[in-house]
């Protein structure tokens, strides 16, 4: 895929995101979130290492582009070596952010908590 | 009778073996064509009919398949649930390909990718890679069985009501 287009994915991904009309699901991995569409899907996950010969972490946000039939046809990554990190990363990690809280309901869970210890 | 009035009256029988005859063979024409039709009707009805069939015995299939990947993780049989999900899988494509209504497409769209998922995952615990399988993964199997069941319901329905 041309850097620019996912460039605009992300954009588009980023701002519906925060606007909250994205219904981002939860699956199998517990890394991975899924973003179903007309006639595909993207899910997006999210993984940290470590290199150990060198002393350096690494962290990549994953994203996969799906037929209609789930399978991927296309992934995209957007990493962080160290204290290096790709231009989109930020961008990246506030959509996986975004769709983990979505999928797992992390503002609506904490939100109830708050209110509970509250009375 | 001379040959020229032979000649009137037999153009005449004929021009009105004409006007009579006309009507009645456009009049055979209409009915052969209706009852073609309704002929070519009946076949389509009794295709989709066994169409349906052949979905509602894949969908059964369906259910069986997601019960024994359920139980395969449950005990952890990662080659059995490897084989059962590949299976639910291209079975799954096959529904959707055999159904005619799109009204049932969602019932799909998010089930494939979440499968494929799952089947990736059950792949790298196989090969031994380091795999977590969520939590919810078996309760998102029943959820799915549950779409299917009502799939079924809403196709027998419309099995008896035609």
């Amino acid at each position: 895929m041309e850097r620019k287009k996912f460039e605009v994915i992300l954009d588009r991904l980023l701002e519906k995101s925060m606007g909250g009309s994205l219904r981002w699901k939860s699956t199998s991995d517990p890394e991975s979130f899924l973003l179903v569409l007309k006639d595909s899907s993207i899910s997006v996950s999210h993984e940290l290492g470590f290199d150990g010969e060198v002393d350096r972490e690494e962290e990549y946000v994953n994203f996969d582009f799906r037929n209609k039939d789930g399978e991927i046809v296309q992934t995209e990554s957007v990493a962080r070596i160290g204290k290096k990190a790709d231009p989109m990363f930020e961008k990246a990690v506030r959509i996986y952010s975004s769709a983990r809280n979505e999928a797992l309901r992390i503002d609506e869970t904490v939100d109830r908590i708050i209110e509970q210890l509250a009375a | 009778m001379n040959a020229e009035s032979l000649i009137f009256w037999l153009s005449l029988i004929g021009s009105l073996a004409s006007v009579v005859g006309l009507p009645i063979a456009i009049w055979q024409i209409v009915k052969a064509r209706t009852a073609a039709e309704a002929s070519k009707l009946a076949s389509i009805d009794t295709r989709n009919t066994i169409s349906r069939n052949i979905v509602l015995t894949e969908l059964m299939g369906c259910l069986r398949l997601i019960a024994d990947l359920k139980t395969a993780l449950r005990i952890d049989n990662f080659e059995l649930a490897e084989a059962r999900i590949g299976d639910l899988i291209r079975t799954v494509i096959q529904v959707r390909e055999d159904l005619p209504e799109s009204e049932f497409e969602s019932v799909f769209s998010e089930s494939l990718p979440q499968m494929t998922i799952l089947r990736d995952k059950i792949e790298q615990k196989v090969l031994g890679q380091s795999a977590k399988i969520a939590k919810g993964t078996i309760s998102q199997l029943s959820k799915f069985a549950d779409d299917l069941t009502r799939l079924i319901g809403k196709l027998r329905t419309n099995l008896k009501s035609n």
